[in-house]
C-alpha cells in the first residue's frame, strides 16, 4: 500500500539536542553531509517527503581547546541554502514528534525513517553523484566549471594537527615547490588563519602565486576546491573527498594525494580513486 | 470457457471497462447496464458502438416499469446463457441501493436454472470518511451491505484501491483490491521509470480534474505560487470553483512572471497530447475513489503527485513513479515538487 513518506537527514545523534532546532556538538562538515545527502537521495528514489535537518549544531570542546569561531563546526549558513528541498523546520518538528522513526534498515517497510552516522561514505551515493553535484550548485547559485591551471590546495589544522593525522610542514613546502615549478595557481583553503598557516609551514610569506582563500562558507569552499583543475590533500579528509566528488566526473584524476600510497591505501571512503601521491 | 462473469453495473466508465477486458481473457463475459435517472446524461454521451462486447451488452431504462426490466433481463440472461454448460457464474455489480440490488437477486435466481455455482460480488469505489455526509453515508452502507449478506450471501468484495477498505473488512471475509491492471501491467512490463526527466527547462506541472472543492485545485495553485523556480501550472477542468480559480489565477499572475493556463474541456486526444507536454501531474484531491487520470498520466510517462485519499496512491510503488503527500498538506506537496524539480536541473 502506497503512502506518504518522511525521511529525517539526523545527521549523527547527540545526547543533547532538541531536534530540529539545537544539538550540541557534531561532525564537520564533509562528516554531517553523508547523512543528509543519503536521506535526500532515499527520498528521491522512493517519493519521501525530506524532513529538515538537524544540522544546527554546536561544538564547544573544540572551540575551547582552539578559541577559533570556525571551531564551532555551527553549519546554519549552509544548510540555509539547502533548506529549499527540506520541509520547514516548525512542520518537521510536529511530525517527528507525533511519529515514531526508525533506522535506515527498515525503509523497504516502514515510512518513518531517520538517517545518520557514514555509513558506507561515498559508496552509498555514487550513483546519485551526478544529481548531488547539481544540487549543490543549484543551491548555492553557482555555475559549473573549471578554473585550469588552478590547484585546490587543502591544509587541515584544528583537530588534524591534535590526531596527528596533518600532514608534515616539510612535505607541504615540497608540495607548493611541485606545482609552482609547473606554473600552477596554488589556492589553499584551511581552517585556520594565514598566520598560522604560516608559523606552521615556517614561511615568512607565502610564495608568488599562492594564496590562502578567505572563506565565506566550509560549504562554498568545498564547491571551489572543486571548481579547481587539480586537487591536493590528504585522502583521509572527507571535506577534501566531497570536494573530489562535486568535480565533473573526468577530472577524478587530476587528484595529488598528501598521504603515501600505503597509507592511502588503508583508507576506503569513495570509488573515485587517486592516483598521484607527492 | 467454463466461467461467466455478469457485469451489472450502472453507466459503462473508462475505468470499468478496462476490469472487463481483463476479465475477458480467461472468463466469458456479460454485460447489463442500468443507469439512475443521473446517469443518463452521462450514458447518452456514450456510443455503445464504440465500446467492446457490443453483442453482449444489455442496457435497461430507468424511467420505465420494474417488470418490463425483469422481462428485459430474463430474455438477455436465457439467449444468452441457454445451452452453456458454466460451471461458474460471477455477478459482479455496483450497486448499494435496495431498489436495484432487487434486480441482482433476480439475476441470481435466473442463473440458478443453469448453474450450481452462482456467485455474487460488488465492485465499489472506496468510502470518503472525511466530509460531513459521512454518518448517512456509512448508514447508507450498513443498510445495503446487511442486504447483500442476507439476500445474496455475499463475503467477497472487490474495491477498487486500498483507501479506507477497512470498512469493507467489517462485513466481508475477503477484500481483493482490484485497480485498472491494463494500464498497471503495462507500467511494470514496458516502461523504463527511471527515464522521467523533465523535458524542459522549466517544470511544467499539470492538473486534470473538476474544478471543485473535493478535488482542492487550490492547494495546487497555492503550491505553485510559492514555488522558487522557473514553473508553468496548466489547469484542466470545469465546475463551481472555476470562476475564483480564474481570479486567484490572474492575481498571480499580475504579481509574478508565473505561467498558468486554464482549460475548460478537451477530448481524450488533447489531454493524451497534453500530458506528453508535461513533466508532473498533482491529483491533490481530499478525497478520490481512484483517480483513473493518474493511471492515464503513468501511462504517458509523466511522474504524478497525489495526496493519500486518492484510490490510484496504490499504483504508486515507489518514488520512480510519483509520490505521495498528506491530504491538504501544503508544505508537503511543495517538498514533493521541489524535489522532482531537483531531478531536472
Amino acid at each position: 500500500m502506497s503512502q506518504a513518506k518522511y525521511y529525517l537527514p539526523l545527521i549523527h545523534n547527540s545526547k543533547v539536542s532538541i531536534y530540529p532546532y539545537f544539538r550540541l556538538g557534531g561532525f564537520g562538515l564533509g562528516n554531517i553531509l553523508f547523512p543528509f545527502c543519503r536521506a535526500l537521495c532515499q527520498s528521491l528514489k522512493n517519493g519521501a517527503n525530506l524532513l529538515h535537518p538537524h544540522s544546527n549544531q554546536i561544538q564547544p570542546r573544540n572551540f575551547l581547546r582552539e578559541l577559533n569561531v570556525k571551531s564551532l563546526r555551527n553549519y546554519s549558513y549552509d544548510f540555509n541554502k539547502l533548506k529549499w528541498i527540506s520541509l520547514p523546520q516548525n512542520k518537521s518538528a510536529f511530525i517527528f514528534y507525533l511519529n515514531k522513526f526508525k533506522d535506515e534498515t527498515h525503509i523497504g517497510s516502514y515510512k518513518y525513517i531517520y538517517f545518520e552516522g557514514l555509513k558506507n561514505y561515498f559508496y552509498d551515493l555514487y550513483e546519485y553523484r551526478e544529481i548531488i553535484r547539481k544540487f549543490f550548485y543549484y543551491s548555492l547559485q553557482r555555475n559549473l566549471k573549471i578554473e585550469y591551471n588552478t590547484v585546490a590546495f587543502h591544509i587541515r589544522l584544528g583537530d588534524f594537527l591534535i590526531n596527528n593525522q596533518s600532514i608534515s610542514p616539510e612535505k607541504i613546502r615540497f608540495s607548493i615547490e611541485f606545482f609552482l615549478k609547473r606554473s600552477y595557481k596554488i589556492k589553499i583553503f584551511s581552517d585556520t588563519n594565514l598566520s598560522q598557516l604560516k608559523d606552521y609551514i615556517e614561511l615568512s610569506e607565502l610564495p608568488k602565486n599562492v594564496s590562502l582563500v578567505r572563506s565565506e562558507s566550509p560549504l562554498i569552499d568545498i564547491i571551489e576546491m572543486s571548481q579547481a583543475e587539480f586537487i591536493c590533500g590528504s585522502p583521509q579528509s572527507t571535506f577534501v573527498e566531497w570536494a573530489r566528488f562535486l568535480r565533473i566526473r573526468k577530472y577524478d584524476i587530476n587528484s595529488y594525494s598528501l598521504l603515501s600510497r600505503r597509507k592511502y591505501e588503508e583508507i576506503d571512503i569513495s570509488p573515485s580513486k587517486w592516483n598521484h601521491f607527492i | 470457457m467454463d466461467r461467466l462473469i455478469i457485469f451489472f453495473d450502472n453507466a459503462p466508465s473508462i475505468h470499468k471497462e478496462g476490469i472487463i477486458q481483463d476479465f475477458s481473457s480467461y472468463n466469458d463475459i456479460l454485460i447489463i447496464h442500468f443507469p439512475l435517472f443521473s446517469d443518463e446524461k452521462h450514458f447518452s454521451e456514450i456510443s455503445m458502438k464504440n465500446l467492446s462486447f457490443e453483442n453482449s451488452r444489455l442496457k435497461l431504462i430507468p424511467n420505465v416499469s420494474k417488470k418490463e426490466n425483469l422481462i428485459k433481463i430474463e430474455n438477455f440472461i436465457n439467449k444468452k446463457i441457454n445451452n452453456k454448460n458454466y460451471k461458474k457464474i460471477s455477478i459482479l455489480h455496483s450497486f448499494l441501493d435496495i431498489y436495484r440490488l432487487g434486480f441482482v437477486v433476480k439475476l441470481k435466481t435466473l442463473c440458478q436454472f443453469s448453474c450450481n455455482f452462482i456467485y455474487t460480488i460488488p465492485l465499489l469505489e472506496p468510502i470518503r470518511l472525511n466530509d460531513i455526509y459521512i454518518l448517512p453515508r456509512l448508514i447508507r452502507l450498513f443498510i445495503s451491505l446487511t442486504y447483500q449478506k442476507i439476500y445474496l450471501d455475499s463475503n467477497k468484495i472487490f474495491v477498487f484501491a486500498s483507501l479506507n477498505s477497512f470498512i469493507y473488512k467489517l462485513f466481508f471475509r475477503k477484500v481483493n483490491l482490484l485497480p485498472y491492471k491494463k494500464i498497471k501491467n503495462k507500467i511494470f512490463s514496458n516502461k523504463e521509470v527511471n527515464n522521467l526527466n523533465i523535458k524542459h527547462k522549466k517544470l511544467r506541472i499539470l492538473f486534470i480534474g473538476k474544478l471543485i472543492d473535493r478535488k482542492n485545485p487550490m492547494i495546487l495553485i497555492n503550491a505553485f505560487k510559492n514555488l522558487k523556480f522557473d514553473a508553468q501550472l496548466t489547469i484542466v477542468g470545469e465546475g463551481y470553483m472555476a470562476d475564483k480559480i480564474k481570479n486567484k489565477c490572474k492575481k498571480i499572475m499580475d504579481f509574478s512572471d508565473s505561467h498558468i493556463k486554464i482549460f475548460n474541456r478537451l477530448d481524450n486526444q488533447q489531454v493524451n497530447d497534453l500530458m506528453s507536454e508535461h513533466d508532473v501531474l498533482v491529483l491533490p484531491s481530499k478525497f478520490d475513489g481512484f483517480g483513473f487520470v493518474v493511471s492515464e498520466a503513468i501511462d504517458s510517462k509523466v511522474y504524478v503527485i497525489v495526496s493519500n485519499k486518492v484510490g490510484s496512491k496504490d499504483l504508486i510503488h515507489n518514488g520512480k513513479i510519483g509520490a505521495v503527500f498528506k491530504n491538504n498538506s501544503l508544505s508537503e506537496l511543495q517538498n514533493l515538487l521541489n524535489l522532482h524539480y531537483l531531478r531536472s536541473i
